[in-house]
């Protein structure tokens, strides 16, 4: 089995990269240029601007204060990393059961649990930390009225649980795309070979998974150091950084203040960042080519009983944590409580239609548009930085993730910083709407991206090159016909997180441009809870409906291509199932 | 079938190409003359022509407003019934506003800026975001309840008291409290939620007037053991009295308007007015400066302050009277409750001593932090 990772046709392969980056380098590509160029304007320029607010804590431009700020924030700072790693750790693995029990299933089951990771994408924040303190609150229908247990949730276990919860589906989404991108012929070799399935499991499957285990990890962990919301509302006590940072700016007013602690945020992320590239390099090294790929599914490989009962007890637990949060959202919408008692109401959904739901369209239509071109320039921008970059690869790499480590808050008003003036007057438009949404999503496309490049072999677009193919015809006739999975992803995964991300674009909303998560905030503000209820029960079942319709279509489209294409490139992969099929 | 897909993913690229270029040549007219793009052109020539028409007739125009709530709709429906200016409603949080305000250097999204604890006008206006307006009605306000220079007005008091959740209460074999001195009682160890109040106006204002009620020292002194009570300072405004109804701690340090009745009704939950001095924060209403439809925004608050009937219908939407205090001279409405249970309070002293209130306020709350 080893001899068969170490099988790498490494310094030809080398060879030849280094040659085409070299051609690529001699000549400069006026996409990659619009792709660089846009990165410059939309993330670097107004994280300068903010990051420039840091050199001003005292008044006027010095660095000087920073250490005793820092000294000052230490204990959050350290907060943030302490529950930054166990939440990605956590969710992470549970993300990896999750997508081997859904991998083991027979069709129907499959079809029922993608359901349910995918309406947990959508989840509106606001209001599943109402459900978790109606479910798990100190007077909570399950642990007080159920187990009779008076649990105090306001601490960090509370974040670290709720995180967990939360990230979970995307890494098990992000964990099942990736495996079953596998080549299963390994798979079989391993068993024809004598291997048991749980050898197969430890010594092949896990180190093959181990670029996407990585990115699952570094990307909760990104994500919950930017996370206020959840310490904000579950925390208590306990402070993140982040949380202290979304104080600072809407509490005290000190933007300069906050830059600065936004500074402190980089270090953690940095370091996740740099043990996410080393993973990724090995990885690279050890995921051969991916010629005559079959299709894999645990199915294939029967786990043996026992661990298979584990998989299956805990993913029952999640899904029934899961579910019974989405009936306590759906329930508050037809429940009407009066001196402590409740009743069944319509009222809430009459309330409902007389409401302008005018945004829920408006979000679509942005949630949509981001979707398409942040998929696109997303998968663009990966594949340049994995294949033709020959510097600056790393660098562009972590300027991309900032964005997904600030607090939502602070992209918000860089944005704001950044495009209030005139030459580049974006406030007050959608478009500046969808920019924010694709930046800051966008590491994850670019992971999903770059993680399936990785098991594309290379060899084919050698070999397209040594036929003569140029450089545009080598990207969009070998390259990106082979990304539709990745692309099918990262556009489904844009298109949910856009539907409901609420920090920084409720800060680049105006009168003339209400978003759906913005009604919600509002109606739950004015302590509507059962209208707000409801609406977020139509944002999830507009977007899964949505979100299917476009994934059979894909899956529609994709078969016909590989039909229409199929013996002419030969290793054009065979059209798969959809990961999201519903 | 070749074609067909090669077409399909042109289609979307070139969008994204157009989309990356735009970017492009935006950047490029910021190095070259000082032409505009023409969207924000647009823009402006709408914002000319909407000023010139509120100006001579009164048709037409538009009026963008910030709020505490959506409720308010109503009241500038009314408005565009009356006038034919156009209204848009934002709601949005005074700190959200605030430091929106400060991020777009001068071209606020918005004209109006309507409600919210009045610490976070007094703070705009010591950074010059607000714009100077003469009321006609200016004269009928009482002096504590407008800026002496004409850069905030008001339109009504958030007053302050507790929401109590009589079942936790019974549990604890506590009795309900009926002043803020109750509230040090240690059989309420962990029991008590008040938002931070750099967060929420309305509890800044409870800490600026039991300060001056007690003075200094002693003031303090009853925060430091009331932070011994209090469980932890939320940091969203809603936060103690949706938590309390959900019986998440006893008594909730709260504002005390509609939504809080209705949640009080809802959960079993009552409602204590200390008797002790009850806390008020004036809300605020204000013109941003460099609003593009600062002739609306000033006609609205005209519109408004001239009228007692409109007045009455603001006070309708709010649920409350304390317009009364506001503009003593409107007839036909009664303040609903005794002036002399609210707290003395020195409204003057609000915004000037906000920073180094808080700043004392982080240093005793932060003590507590869990590590």
């Amino acid at each position: 089995m080893r001899a068969l990772l170490s099988e790498n046709p490494e310094g030809k392969r080398g060879e030849r990269a280094a040659a085409a980056a070299l051609f690529s380098h001699s000549r400069p590509d006026p996409l990659l240029f619009l792709l660089l160029l846009s990165c410059a304007l939309f993330i670097a320029y107004p994280l300068l601007l903010i990051f420039w607010r840091a050199l001003y804590l005292e008044g006027r431009p010095g660095l000087s204060a920073l250490p005793a700020l820092f000294l000052r924030e230490k204990s959050s700072l350290f907060h943030s990393f302490y529950t930054a790693s166990l939440s990605a750790l956590f969710s992470t693995a549970l993300g990896f059961f999750l997508s081997l029990r859904i991998s083991s299933s027979g069709r129907r089951g499959r079809s029922i649990l993608l359901l349910l990771l995918m309406m947990s994408l959508v989840s509106p924040p606001f209001l599943s930390s109402l459900s978790y303190i109606q479910l798990y609150g100190r007077r909570g229908l399950i642990t007080w009225h159920l187990f009779r247990i008076s649990y105090d949730p306001y601490n960090k276990w509370g974040i670290i649980a709720m995180q967990t919860l939360h990230f979970s589906s995307l890494n098990a989404l992000f964990l099942l795309d990736y495996l079953e991108s596998l080549d299963g012929k390994w798979m079989d070799a391993a068993r024809d070979l004598g291997a048991g399935s749980m050898a197969v499991l430890g010594t092949l499957l896990l180190p093959l998974l181990s670029p996407a285990l990585l990115a699952s990890f570094g990307l909760s962990f990104l994500r919950s150091l930017s996370d206020f919301g959840t310490p904000a509302v579950i925390g208590g006590r306990y402070d993140t950084l982040a949380s202290d940072i979304y104080l600072q700016i809407i509490g005290y007013g000190k933007m300069e203040k906050a830059a600065a602690m936004n500074l402190f945020l980089m270090l953690p992320a940095f370091l996740a960042f740099l043990l996410y590239r080393r993973a990724v390099r090995e990885g690279e090294r050890r995921n051969g080519n991916g010629r005559g790929r079959e299709r894999f599914t645990m199915q294939r490989l029967s786990l043996p009983a026992l661990f298979l009962s584990f998989l299956s007890i805990l993913s029952l637990l999640y899904f029934t944590v899961l579910s019974l949060q989405y009936l306590c959202i759906f329930l508050l919408g037809f429940l009407k409580a009066e001196r402590g008692v409740y009743h069944f109401t319509s009222e809430y959904l009459s309330r409902l239609f007389r409401y302008d739901l005018s945004s829920l369209l408006l979000s679509l239509r942005l949630s949509l548009a981001a979707a398409l071109f942040g998929a696109l320039f997303g998968l663009l921008l990966s594949y340049y930085m994995e294949r033709r970059l020959r510097f600056g690869k790393n660098a562009l790499d972590f300027l991309i993730s900032l964005p997904y480590l600030l607090p939502g808050t602070c992209f918000g008003l860089a944005y704001i910083m950044a495009f209030h003036r005139e030459p580049l007057k974006l406030t007050g438009t959608s478009l500046i709407l969808v920019l924010n949404l694709i930046f800051r999503q966008l590491p994850v496309v670019i992971r999903m991206g770059s993680t399936a490049l990785l098991e594309i072999s290379r060899e084919l677009e050698n070999a397209a090159r040594d036929l003569g193919a140029s450089k545009r015809r080598l990207l969009f006739e070998i390259i990106l016909p082979q990304l539709s999975r990745p692309f099918r992803s990262a556009f489904l995964y844009l298109f949910t997180s856009s539907m409901c991300s609420a920090g920084a674009v409720i800060f680049l909303i105006d009168a003339g441009h209400k978003i759906a998560v913005y009604t919600l905030f509002d109606l739950i503000n004015s302590g509507e809870y059962g209208t707000a209820s409801l609406l977020s029960a139509l944002m999830i079942l507009s977007t899964v409906l949505l979100s299917a319709l476009l994934s059979a279509l894909f899956r529609c489209f994709c078969e016909r291509k590989g039909k229409g294409r199929r013996g002419n490139e030969g290793s054009d992969r065979e059209s798969s199932r959809t990961v999201h099929a519903l | 079938m070749k074609k067909i897909f090669n077409i399909a993913w042109a289609l979307p690229l070139a969008a994204s190409l157009l989309l990356a270029s735009c970017g492009g040549s935006t950047a490029m007219q910021s190095t070259g003359a000082a032409s505009s793009s023409e969207e924000s052109s647009a823009e402006s020539e709408k914002a000319e022509t909407t000023a010139a028409a509120a100006d001579s007739a009164s048709e037409g125009g538009s009026l963008s407003v910030v709020a505490t709530s959506k409720d308010y709709q109503k009241l500038f429906d009314s408005f565009t019934a009356d006038t034919g200016i156009k209204t848009e409603l934002l709601s949005m949080s005074s700190g959200e506003v605030l430091s929106k305000l400060k991020a777009e250097g001068g071209t606020p999204m918005a004209d109006l800026w309507f409600g919210g604890g009045i610490d976070a006008f007094m703070s705009a206006k010591a950074d010059g975001l607000l714009e100077k307006v003469e009321l006609d009605a200016a004269k009928d306000i009482a002096s504590d309840y407008k800026d002496s220079e004409g850069y905030w007005y008001t339109k009504g008091l958030t007053v302050v008291g507790f929401i109590v959740n009589t079942e936790e209460l019974k549990k604890l074999g506590a009795p309900e409290p009926k002043s803020w001195d109750d509230l040090t009682n240690p059989a309420y160890k962990d029991e008590i939620l008040m938002s931070n109040p750099a967060i929420s106006g309305t509890n800044y204002g409870v800490v600026n007037a039991i300060l001056q009620k007690k003075g200094e020292e002693e003031g303090w002194k009853y925060f430091t053991s009331l932070n011994e009570n209090v469980k932890y300072y939320a940091k969203r405004g809603g936060d103690p009295r949706e938590k309390t109804a959900a019986g998440e701690a006893a008594i909730g340090i709260t504002p005390m308007d509609k939504k809080t009745e209705k949640l009080a009704e809802e959960q079993n939950c009552s409602l204590v007015y200390p008797s002790d001095g009850i806390p008020y924060i004036p809300e605020g209403v204000a013109v941003f400066k460099g609003a593009k439809n600062k002739d609306a925004a000033v006609k609205f608050l005209n519109w408004l302050y001239s009228s007692d009937e409109h007045l009455k219908e603001l006070a309708e939407i709010d649920g409350k009277n304390t317009i009364k205090v506001v503009k003593p001279n409107i007839e036909g409405l009664d303040a609903g409750f005794d002036l002399n249970t609210l707290m003395q309070e020195d409204l003057s002293l609000f915004g000037s001593q906000r920073d180094q209130i808080l700043a004392n306020w982080d240093s005793l709350a932060g003590q507590k932090a869990e590590s």
